[in-house]
């Protein structure tokens, strides 16, 4: 049996945070924010809990959570728990530094997806961009490089099997922290891999990168692993180790795990969002944002249009455009101050998700921003609490969902999978049952058939076996369709049947072989001796919290400086000077603080590299598209520029950047080795930026202007560039 | 001795066999037969515990499947037991020696970076003569890589360094001891291949004994990683529990690795090459010795100091006694036949032949990494040796414990585990005053010694050695020790409840689970995939023995490799071409002078912060570490002429080196010198010079005393591009002082890249 003092002891420092009462103080706050059936379960489940249990959780040590909150002493001991509850958090920290742990797991999940998408998408590109067969080897970042103090891991691989090895790893990486495998090892490792990855090639970072880079570094400071992660998995199957139907039923033991945290990175993330929409919404002063053009324009930048985008400016009247330009601004303006209002927060940070959802959603339907839309988005993931929770769960734990498991009780590893369905049912969908338990078998069903199959009986009292029951489980389970669905599709279904059986068949064998309990096997020695509360940990975990909440403070007072040394309108205003640490400390992790998207106009015109090459055999070719070179600027549907082409292409053009247009003669020279074919050598061209004024609302063609050389390799004959260069076109 | 210990190692491979190892009767049968009182655990047993298990299994599984015998049982007996006495010979450790191996290989490798940390901004960072930029736009070879490349300043690499110092320290007290090995192995090789100009044959040896090594378990003993295990695998409660010792048992299980097999074959080829590559006339007459200790970059005080006094006929005799323990090295140490005798003699022979190298010479790392290798060889007779003598010469102690008290008990535990040879006996006084006491096993209770003093007193009956204790002594710390055992052990219930070890004195006594299959299955498959690839580096060496020696017919020299094997041996760079000294040693010297003008005037040389000199053949060397030394030889070299306007970037920042504004160059003159080596008795011959770079112009350049010869500028051939991407040095680069990180050059007009959108 289980008992609270196995659990406090077991308890590594970041997970103690949960469990003890740094927050049981605020439980009563706590509860009292949740809506619906959360604090009757919550009720419902002390009082199920066994008295032995009960009993244990006096001896309970005290524990602590640094920074904010008293310490607490374990949530086994009423009295000490009424005396947590009488101590309040403050109001200042319910507000403003209060987070979900499941919430949290849910933002980890969400930020890792994010964080292996951004990588796949760069490893389909690395070719041109992270290669020194690229458009920016390494020596040349390293010799020029593109800003102060850049600093990345990936300069020091060059060829293309070198950075994929190189990108495989930091994959891996990606994936331990999506799935919470040693999860604060693998969120620093992360960190250093994205900020790396976005340093590595300066031409294609944008505000998204600079987003994605802040809050995975401001999340550092945060308990992302406590929960919906293996490592919240392996610690609940460390500490209580079920044997019956009983315990695996008992839910009661993970009572306080789910009490809210309290940091001050929570805080630091709000007033990070707020300055973003607000120096976003206030740079926004030029014309076309005053007109309620903005949006006309914007849909006409053909380097990052998407289809939808394209569709949109061709279909949308310009007065529907117009009226979600100052829609926009206003629910920039929203967001800016809606997470700092101190009332209502509930409801209010709800709104500010759905608006945030709204206006992200929109952009990156319309444009390619690379992962930017998609990270603003993620954060108010951190602003749901368990009222949010609760309503979820009413959508999972829907009672369609419920099952009843019934399991053979003599199988070491049908009891481990049933302890590992228990940690993966947040909502409690799953009901256990020992197969010799027969009162508890529904009517009908043969206690025979148990002995050979696990039975998944349904809520209408149908049952399922075999490889259906196990599909029926699983499903129950929040996405858990996701991992089954093979199971319903032929010739899947037959495979996963002959699996079940070949399994099932040789549980006992397979119960052994994994060290796991069996008919006429003795478990393992010992399993529920518990540990000892450690103080020493407990002291070290303080300190620990206090050197984080420290270091919070200090990111947040060095980006403070930023913020007003980045935005012109504050250096407007006010100038400060700073010292050359803060400012690496800055450049390092490339953690800016300006933000103007679009700002203070948005662009009024739009343009594209072209290159018209020749190749040894005579042949017209742009090696940057594989087709013949096409100087007509005016497009409808739009370039089709994936993010990176787009900003380099961008960038490569301005004369700041001159210096580098020698490593992209040197990508294009290679043309004829990317494709393999030997009569793709290039032999001359020329680099061209073209573009066209867009067109002004009511018009459909933009006004293209002259084409201006960036390089030249070589002599271009009959360049078709030649007719463009004359005024107003061909 | 050598007849016994093979008998006891014989019956303890046979006893697995028999019984398998999946259950500690195993163990006991083993052990029973055992010299020592050390005991194999089955918990404790690896990877290489696991072969002896599928050697055992192997039959057993055939029996099942039910395949007729095709060959005859003698037949198959005689195999397997050939199969043994090959294992036995060539691929068979104890692991106390790996973790004696482990101590020596952290030390060397502490020890070996730490000696580059002066030179760090010199040869590792922008601020030195070869910028990371140029390292790799410039690559000194095909299929170089290092994580030193990705670091720029000063700062960022000294970040780096003490991390690389961090994971040493972390091998070398054997702390999550794979994972550290592998990631020593990483920055060992990057480190080496950030600036391949100082790489030498030492560079390369302590690689390859780094790499092998990293597939051997060498945390099994004498590590931090053990004394976990110890611990997770028994929880004593109590004193009798503490007086048994027969759980947790002290690992002695053999190690049987193909890796073993690759360093003894790896250190035969090393000697055997070396040996035979020898056939230069110096090897022959004798002299060269002679020539090698005219080396005045590389002669150590000592060398120039016997190179005077030490006879011609005692040269040649160290001549021909280092080209003859060359050529009978690789025979003993490969002999099948009184191997255990002929690899002691082979190890006194390395060591007597590399401290002698070492003592005349730098050569880096090279002579302490040869050495090194031996010791994963040491037998366990000789550990059983050791422990009879240690027995012998240690003395008992009793420890008093108040058995009651959970930190006494805890101590007891820690004390046990460095008991190997079984000299302590706790003693159970419940409600003890002092809570821990040790005293000699006649003297009376009242006699105990408590606090540092005790622990000193224990260090006569500890199987460690007692000069690892010698921090016991140390004024300070020994006082700070006594302070917080006495304050602990005074209050010592409220000390285990803050250590939560309060409770010991009321468990059960706790004995880990056996393996199960799962984890031995995974276990095996671990090792077995490792043994893969043990195999294929090992195809990838031999592959680079026969492409590298010149002693291998040009007909077995493989035609074509493919470029993943060849990329296999340069990217760890594990090269395999054994020539040092050979086929003569160097019959020429020199040294690489700046003559440099401050702006106040006063001549300086930037390389050693003197006054420059043009002196050749000093009393007693030029007094170079090996980095400088390496680095003043190849940059001679008209092959790395393409590196020397590095050379100028880096000599112009001097000023910024010292600090001092008026250490500012105006102009400066590089000068190799070089001196041809007369042979013995001979005058010295004129030595010549040769301007490597110039900078402005050095008025009143010092005086050149002899004539000059007017040997040419040597013409440097273009450097093969090794990497795709490299760009040809179509135009020449802009000074890199102006263009490294930060610089006017590079920064934007309006800062640093900021996000634009």
């Amino acid at each position: 049996m289980t008992d609270s003092t196995d659990r406090d002891s077991d308890a590594p420092s970041e997970d103690r945070d949960l469990d003890d009462a740094e927050s049981v103080a605020d439980a009563k706050a706590a509860r009292a924010s949740e809506p619906g059936d959360a604090p009757v379960r919550r009720k419902k489940r002390r009082k199920k809990r066994p008295k032995d249990a009960a009993a244990s959780h006096e001896d309970d040590s005290p524990t602590d959570e640094a920074g904010h909150t008293d310490v607490a002493e374990s949530a086994g001991s009423e009295a000490k728990l009424d005396k947590k509850k009488e101590a309040s958090p403050g109001w200042f920290a319910e507000h403003y530094l209060k987070a979900d742990p499941r919430w949290l797991g849910v933002f980890r999940i969400v930020l890792g997806v994010i964080l292996c998408v951004d990588l796949l998408r760069r490893w389909a590109n690395a070719g041109a961009f992270y290669t020194n067969d690229g458009i920016y080897p390494n020596h040349y970042s390293l010799f020029a490089p593109m800003g102060r103090h850049v600093f990345s891991i990936y300069h020091a691989f060059s060829s293309y099997g070198e950075v994929s090895v190189a990108f495989g790893i930091t994959l891996c990486v990606f994936l331990c922290f999506l799935f919470g495998y040693r999860t604060k090892l693998f969120h620093v490792l992360s960190a250093i891999c994205i900020t790396s990855l976005n340093a590595r090639n300066l031409f294609v970072e944008n505000g998204g990168t600079v987003v994605v880079n802040i809050i995975t570094i401001w999340t550092l400071f945060l308990p992302l692993g406590n929960r919906l992660s293996l490592d919240a998995v392996r610690k609940s199957m460390k500490r209580f180790k079920e044997r019956s139907a009983a315990e695996l039923n008992d839910r009661s033991a993970d009572e306080g795990i789910d009490l809210p945290v309290y940091r001050l990175a929570i805080f630091a993330l709000i007033l990070q969002w707020s300055v973003i929409y607000f120096f976003n919404t206030v740079h926004k002063s030029g014309h076309g944002w005053q007109d309620g053009s903005a949006l006309h324009w914007f849909v006409y930048q053909d380097r990052i249009i998407t289809a939808f985008g394209v569709w949109v400016r061709n279909n949308v009247p310009f007065g529907v455009l117009r009226f979600l330009t100052y829609a926009t601004l206003v629910v920039e303006g929203t967001l800016a101050g809606i997470l700092l209002i101190p009332f209502g927060q509930k409801w209010f940070r709800r709104l500010a998700f759905v608006l945030a959802f709204g206006l992200h959603g929109n952009i990156a339907a319309m444009s390619r921003l690379g992962p930017f839309s998609y990270v603003m988005v993620s954060f108010f993931v951190l602003m749901l609490g368990g009222a949010d929770w609760a309503a979820v769960g009413r959508y999972f734990g829907k009672e369609k969902r419920r099952r009843t498991v019934i399991y053979d009780a003599d199988c070491g590893i049908c009891l481990l999978t049933c302890r590992i369905l228990k940690r993966l049912d947040p909502f409690q969908r799953l009901t256990f049952v020992e197969n010799w338990d027969l009162e508890k078998l529904p009517e009908g069903l043969d206690p025979a058939v148990t002995e050979q199959s696990v039975v998944a009986v349904m809520p209408d009292g149908s049952y399922r076996t075999e490889s259906n029951a196990v599909f029926e489980i699983i499903r129950a389970l929040p996405f858990g369709i996701a991992l089954v669905w093979w199971l319903k599709v032929p010739p899947f279904s037959s495979l996963g049947m002959w699996l079940y059986r070949k399994i099932a068949s040789n549980r006992i064998q397979i119960s052994v072989w994994l060290g796991l309990g069996a008919c006429g096997v003795a478990r393992h020695a010992a399993a529920n001796v518990p540990d000892e509360p450690k103080p020493w940990r407990e002291s070290l975990s303080r300190f620990g919290g206090a050197l984080r909440e420290l270091g919070t403070l200090f990111l947040l007072v060095i980006l403070g400086s930023q913020v007003m040394v980045d935005n012109s309108w504050v250096t407007s205003k006010i100038r400060i000077k700073r010292p050359q640490w803060v400012e690496e400390l800055v450049d390092y992790p490339r953690l800016y603080q300006g933000w103007r998207m679009f700002a203070p106009e948005p662009p009024y015109d739009d343009g594209t590299v072209v290159v018209d090459a020749r190749t040894v055999d005579g042949r017209k070719i742009d090696p940057l598209t594989g087709k013949e070179p096409d100087f007509n600027p005016d497009t409808p549907t739009g370039w089709g520029h994936n993010q990176f082409w787009c900003d380099y292409e961008n960038k490569i053009r301005f004369g700041g950047n001159a210096h580098h247009r020698k490593n992209l003669e040197d990508y294009l020279m290679k043309y004829s080795e990317r494709t393999g074919n030997p009569k793709d050598k290039i032999v001359a061209f020329d680099v061209w930026w073209i573009e066209d004024k867009s067109p002004p609302p009511g018009q459909k063609h933009g006004i293209p202007r002259r084409p201006q050389k960036l390089i030249s390799h070589g002599v271009v004959k009959d360049s078709l560039a030649t007719p463009w260069l004359k005024q107003g076109g061909p | 001795m050598s007849e016994r210990g093979d008998s006891d190692a014989q019956v303890e491979l046979e006893d697995e066999e028999a019984t398998g190892t999946d259950d500690a009767s195993t163990d006991d049968a083993s052990t029973d037969d055992a010299a020592t009182d050390d005991a194999s655990t089955d918990d404790a047993a690896t990877e290489d515990a696991g072969s002896a298990d599928e050697r055992a299994e192997a039959p057993s599984a055939e029996s099942v499947a039910g395949e007729p015998a095709t060959v005859s049982e003698p037949v198959v007996s005689a195999w397997r037991r050939f199969g043994r006495a090959v294992a036995e010979r060539y691929a068979t450790v104890d692991p106390r020696s790996l973790g004696l191996f482990r101590w020596i290989l952290g030390t060397l490798l502490l020890v070996d970076l730490l000696r580059r940390y002066p030179d760090l901004v010199d040869h590792f960072t922008n601020e030195g003569w070869l910028p990371n930029h140029f390292a790799l736009f410039r690559p000194m070879s095909n299929h170089l890589w290092s994580i030193y490349h990705a670091f720029s300043t000063p700062g960022e690499v000294k970040v780096l360094f003490w991390i690389h110092v961090a994971v040493y320290f972390c091998l070398w007290i054997g702390w999550r001891t794979r994972l550290m090995h592998v990631l020593s192995a990483l920055l060992l090789c990057s480190i080496s291949s950030r600036s391949i100009l100082m790489e030498n044959g030492g560079y390369v040896v302590l690689i390859l004994l780094t790499v092998w090594s990293m597939f051997l378990p060498l945390g099994r003993r004498f590590s931090v990683d053990s004394m976990l295990t110890s611990l997770r695998q028994r929880r004593e409660p109590s004193v009798e529990a503490l007086n048994d010792r027969a759980s947790p048992r002290l690992d002695t299980r053999p190690v049987v690795n193909l890796a073993a097999t690759a360093l003894l074959f790896q250190w035969a080829v090393i000697y055997y090459f070396n040996a035979v590559h020898k056939n230069g006339p110096p090897w022959k007459d004798g002299t060269a010795v002679y020539y090698f200790l005219q080396q005045d970059r590389m002669i150590s005080p000592f060398g120039g100091w016997i190179r005077h006094h030490l006879p011609l006929w005692a040269i040649k005799g160290m001549s021909w006694s280092a080209l003859a323990i060359e050529f009978v090295l690789p025979a003993l140490i490969l002999t099948p036949i009184f191997f255990r005798r002929a690899r002691l003699l082979a190890w006194a022979l390395i060591l007597a032949l590399h401290l002698g190298i070492d003592s005349m010479v730098q050569l880096g790392p090279f002579s302490w990494a040869m050495m090194a290798m031996m010791s994963i060889f040491v037998h366990a007779d000789f550990w059983s040796t050791l422990a009879a003598r240690q027995r012998k010469k240690r003395s008992t102690r009793r420890v008093l414990l108040d058995s009651d008290n959970g930190l006494a008990l805890t101590l007891g535990r820690l004390i046990k585990r460095f008991d190997g040879q079984g000299l302590v006996h706790f003693v159970s006084l419940p409600g003890y005053a002092q809570g821990f006491g040790v005293l000699e096993e006649s003297a009376s209770e009242s006699t105990a010694l408590s606090g540092v003093a005790g622990l000193r007193s224990l260090t006569h009956a500890l199987s460690t050695p007692r000069f690892v204790w010698f921090w016991l002594y140390l004024p300070g710390i020994s006082h700070g020790i006594d302070g917080w055992l006495t304050r602990a052990m005074k209050d010592r219930e409220a000390a285990a409840k803050r250590l939560g070890v309060a409770t010991l004195p009321t468990l059960p006594d706790e004995v880990a689970p056996a393996e199960s299959g799962a984890q031995r299955a995974l276990r095996r498959l671990g090792f077995g995939l490792s043994q893969l690839v043990v195999a294929y580096l090992m195809l990838a060496a031999v592959s680079q023995v026969l492409v590298e020696n010149r002693a291998v017919p040009d007909s077995m020299k493989p035609k074509h490799r493919p470029e993943w094997l060849e990329a296999t041996i340069v990217y760890p760079r594990m090269f395999q071409g054994w020539s040092m000294f050979a086929p003569q040693p160097p019959n020429d010297d020199g040294v690489i002078v700046v003559d440099a003008v401050t702006e106040d005037g006063r001549h300086i040389d930037p390389l050693t912060g003197k006054p420059p000199t043009f002196e050749m053949s000093p009393e007693t060397g030029y007094h170079l570490n090996q980095i400088w030394c390496d680095w003043m030889r190849r940059m001679s070299e008209g092959r790395f002429r393409a590196y020397l306007p590095g050379v100028k970037d880096y000599l112009l920042k001097y000023h910024e080196r010292t600090g001092n504004p008026h250490d500012r160059i105006v102009a400066f003159d590089m000068w190799s010198l070089h001196e041809r080596v007369p042979p013995p008795g001979a005058p010295h011959p004129t030595p010549t010079r040769t301007r490597l770079i110039s900078h402005g112009l050095v008025k009143d350049p010092l005086p050149w005393a002899w004539p000059e010869q007017g040997r040419s500028v040597p013409q440097a051939p273009p450097i093969k591009r090794g990497r795709p991407g490299n760009k040809p040095a179509l135009a020449p680069l802009p000074s890199s002082s102006k263009l490294r990180p930060g610089g006017p050059l590079f920064q934007h007009p309006g800062g640093p890249s900021k996000p634009t959108q």
